[in-house]
């Protein structure tokens, strides 16, 4: 440390001056001694103008903006200051609106710092100088930025009119220019201009009179609402609602959510909406460049009701609305059914929702074939036909997804497709009788579908080989036969390696001879699968044209079923249909459920009458299902029906006095017509 | 940071608890109090009594004398009577006067004290000569104040303030040492309130 007696001996006569004065100044503390100790304390008390390097940044119709530097705060703020060109006539409305303002406290509504009169006695406040822009130029701007930060801004602003609601304040001049926004998410509703107080809306505080802005500004702005001369009408057209268009309408919240609506269109779009007048004229959205997103379209829609009670009750339920938009769920106002409720939440968990959806698919399909096995196959059919559509459509996305899912996901699409595998065997079991056609083409969709989800799955390639030995398109099904060990596939194959270049689809059949010779071929090696066969002839009855010669199909079917048989005993005259069967063996003309359909191998001729002669006993039921309408058991042993049978045309049956109980035979047979029962010689 | 604090003992006392120095330095049981007292106070009197031309064979005792004095009578010091310094420089003039009336030499002793003055007529008075030992206090006490602030900054602060004694412009100072004109402000603002506060610190320890 210096000597302070050797610093005094060497300083000089003025730096001791200084000093002496230094201590004269701190200890009495008058001015230039405050002034040293407290800077900053004392340059506030300094007089002089506030705000200085006051620099315009804006104009309006009756104020300009201006950046200005609050030297007593030191930053910089915005100024609005009453254009010079503007009477005293506005001075007051001026004041109200930055009393108005002061009255909102709010993250995303101006603030308002000041307020007072310039040296020319014009009025000023200072607010917030914090938005780089305004959502006008951003929504101008060609880089748009995306839709979901342009809906936070909207939100924002909702919640900054939802609060002045909830206040009592009403904006009515919500518009993209008097929004400014920053680069960081701030968002500021500004220029309350045309603000005024209304009613609380019950939207707000649970205390209105404790959310109310101060007696005097209630008094102050009250009145000069009442200034509003006559016709005249405040707001911006594309923004403005219908009730600001027509004088004396009363204005409130819902004035401002149509404005909020409006702005929403300008942020999907763009620019605002056509806004039509007079009320009645609900606002149309521009269709140019607007492809409104269902959600946001209800919401645009019900924000901008002509009649303000058609419009949202409160900007909450409004901005309910557009975060149940932004979270992926459907809004109130679009009043969304099931499945665009379904299209939503698969949206939202769309890894987890596609194997949902297989599952439940998979799972109703089988269901549905179940249960509607009790009902008719045709609904079945169509609803299954719906769904492997669906399926199908959707099996490019779901294989895509299902390679980039785990191994269990994995699992579940094998489980799946096997599914859809078991659904078009039952598929086929179910229509191979009734509807062969349908029932086959959509089997096979099934177990394609199957094998685009699984490749590798068993049960579809199965099924495939089994559905091609149906329309005796052996050449494919021998290209992809099952692996030997099943007797059921094994005798198949033996069964299409007679005929291994059968490649017969719907559209092109064998001739009479072709198939008949096939069936003698099977019946000759002894491959015994009656059911297979009955199903063959089923499909290739409903798939061909022409029918000529088509009675030695049927004689070599039932050869094939009852190979004991000599098939010179069927007589068959194509001129007037008539059949003639003799056996000296009991024939089989049914082959049962449980593969086969249970009715009578000869209903796929046409026959009108039916001779048969058989030396044992003759069931009935053996002709269920067949069309026809004589039938002469004369030569027959006993007759009796052991089931309830089906002949829908037969009139008339031979039988040979005391034969059978002609009654009780009578009441076991469901026809269409009348039957008679003749028991008279030729 | 150009500013940096120095604990200093003087500082680390808040003013409604603090005792001032010398009246620590009046409690026969504080010997640290007692040497700081003295330390301070000694140098002043013996520069305040070489200033009157006091023989230098005859300062120590003197300057011995006054300090008991001191001690022995702040006691009755009565603030709302007299400033401190007008106290101080009346015991310091009065043992003085009592040393010069004793002295045959005292008449040409202070002869030689006025000549150093611009009136010499109004400093034979004793208004005059407190005046004169006022000043010297207040000068005394601004300077042990800077030798405090020039230990609490760094870089340039010290060198722009001292610069700116003469009524330099803060133009000519930044063109001196590189700094902006605001800067040569602002340092100049920071050092002379650190200045003054140590000044209003060291008169609240030295001044009762």
């Amino acid at each position: 440390m210096t000597d302070p007696v050797d610093t005094h001996a060497a300083s000089g006569a003025m730096l001791q001056r200084w000093l002496r004065h230094a201590y004269e100044e701190a200890s009495q503390l008058d001015a230039p001694g405050l002034e040293a100790i407290c800077p900053s304390c004392f340059e506030i008390a300094e007089s002089g103008p506030r705000y200085n390097q006051q620099e315009m940044i804006g104009r309006g119709a009756t104020k300009e903006v201006y950046r200005a530097y609050d030297t007593r705060m030191k930053r910089w703020v915005a100024m609005a200051v009453v254009r010079e060109d503007s009477g005293p006539e506005i001075y007051d409305r001026f004041v109200h609106e930055a009393w108005l303002t002061s009255a909102l406290s709010h993250p995303n509504i101006i603030a308002i710092h000041d307020l007072g009169l310039s040296p020319d006695g014009r009025p000023f406040f200072t607010m917030d100088l914090k938005g780089s822009t305004t959502l006008a130029k951003v929504l101008e701007s060609p880089d748009r930025i995306p839709l979901p930060e342009r809906l936070g801004i909207l939100s924002k602003i909702g919640d900054a009119v939802a609060h002045a609601h909830s206040r009592g304040i009403v904006h009515l001049d919500l518009k993209p220019e008097n929004i400014q926004v920053d680069d960081f998410g701030g968002v500021l509703v500004c220029d309350w201009g045309l603000g005024r107080i209304v009613d609380a809306n019950g939207a707000g505080s649970a205390d209105p009179a404790a959310a109310l802005p101060s007696p005097d500004v209630l008094r102050l702005v009250g009145e000069y609402d009442n200034e509003s001369l006559h016709g005249e009408i405040r707001g911006t057209p594309g923004y403005m609602a219908p009730e600001q268009g027509e004088s004396g309408r009363a204005k409130d919240h819902r004035t401002d959510i149509f404005a909020l609506g409006c702005l929403l269109h300008a942020i999907l779009a763009g620019r605002p909406p056509s806004v039509g007048y007079p009320a009645s004229v609900p606002p149309r959205r521009h269709a140019a460049d607007c492809a409104l997103p269902v959600g946001l379209e209800a919401i645009f829609y019900k924000a901008t009701a002509p009649l303000p009670g058609d419009r949202y009750a409160s900007v909450l339920e409004m901005r309910r609305d557009l975060t149940a938009y932004v979270g992926g769920y459907s809004t109130a106002a679009e009043q969304a059914g099931f499945f665009r409720e379904a299209r939503l939440f698969l949206r939202r968990n769309r890894a987890a929702a596609a194997v949902s959806l297989l599952g439940t698919v998979a799972v109703t399909v089988v269901s549905v074939l179940l249960v509607q096995k009790l009902d008719q196959q045709r609904q079945l059919a169509s609803s299954a036909r719906a769904k492997a559509a669906r399926l199908t459509e959707r099996t490019g996305e779901l294989e895509t997804l299902y390679q980039t899912q785990s191994s269990e996901i994995l699992e579940r699409s094998r489980k799946t497709a096997s599914d859809f595998a078991q659904s078009a065997n039952t598929l086929k079991n179910l229509g191979i009788f009734t509807k062969p056609l349908d029932g086959i083409r959509e089997a096979m969709q099934l177990a394609d579908t199957a094998l685009t989800l699984d490749p590798e799955c068993a049960g579809a390639r199965l099924e495939l080989f089994d559905l091609r030995c149906h329309t005796l398109d052996f050449k494919t099904a021998l290209s992809a036969p099952p692996v030997a060990g099943n007797p059921l596939y094994d005798d198949y194959l033996k069964i299409a390696a007679l005929a291994p270049d059968f490649s017969f689809s719907r559209a092109s059949r064998p001739t009479s001879r072709e198939l008949a010779g096939f069936l003698r071929r099977a019946a000759a090696v002894g491959v015994r699968r009656a059911p297979l066969m009955e199903r063959i002839v089923s499909y290739d009855v409903a798939a061909r044209r022409e029918a000529e010669d088509y009675h030695e199909v049927i004689r070599a079917l039932l050869a094939y079923v009852n190979p004991e048989w000599d098939e010179a005993g069927f007589r068959y005259d194509p001129a007037d249909q008539s059949l003639e069967i003799t056996s000296a063996v009991p024939l089989r003309l049914v082959v049962p459920p449980g593969g086969g359909s249970g009715k009578c191998l000869l209903r796929f001729l046409p026959i009108h009458s039916l001779e048969l002669e058989m030396p044992e006993a003759f069931n009935l039921y053996q002709l269920n299902g067949m069309f026809v309408e004589t039938l002469d058991l004369r030569k027959c042993g006993s007759v009796h029906a052991s089931e309830f049978t089906l002949l829908p045309g037969l009139r008339l049956i031979r039988l040979r006095p005391g034969q059978a109980d002609g009654e009780a035979l009578k009441h076991r047979i469901g026809s269409s017509a009348s039957i008679r029962i003749s028991t008279e010689g030729d | 940071m150009l500013f940096r604090t120095v604990p200093q003992p003087f500082m680390t006392t808040s003013r409604s608890t603090r005792h001032t120095l010398i009246r620590r330095a009046c409690d026969p049981g504080d010997e640290a109090a007692w040497v700081e007292f003295d330390r301070i106070y000694r140098r002043f009197i013996i520069h305040v009594l070489g200033q009157m031309n006091v023989p230098v064979p005859e300062i120590e005792d003197l300057t011995q004398q006054i300090l008991a004095t001191l001690i022995r009578d702040m006691g009755g010091y009565d603030r709302s009577k007299a400033g401190f310094r007008t106290w101080l420089s009346a015991v310091i003039r009065h043992a003085a006067f009592s040393h010069f009336r004793q002295n045959r030499f005292r008449q040409q002793t202070l002869d030689r004290f006025r000549e150093e003055t611009a009136t010499p007529d109004v400093l034979s008075t004793e208004a005059e000569i407190d005046a004169k030992i006022e000043s010297e206090w207040a000068s005394y006490v601004a300077n042990l104040a800077m030798d405090r602030v020039r230990t609490q900054f760094q870089g340039g602060a010290i060198e722009v303030f001292e610069m700116g004694w003469d009524d330099t412009p803060a133009e000519e100072i930044a063109r001196r040492t590189g700094y902006s004109v605001a800067s040569v402000y602002t340092l100049r603002k920071r050092v002379k309130k650190r200045l003054y506060l140590e000044i209003r610190n060291l008169i609240a320890e030295l001044e009762p």
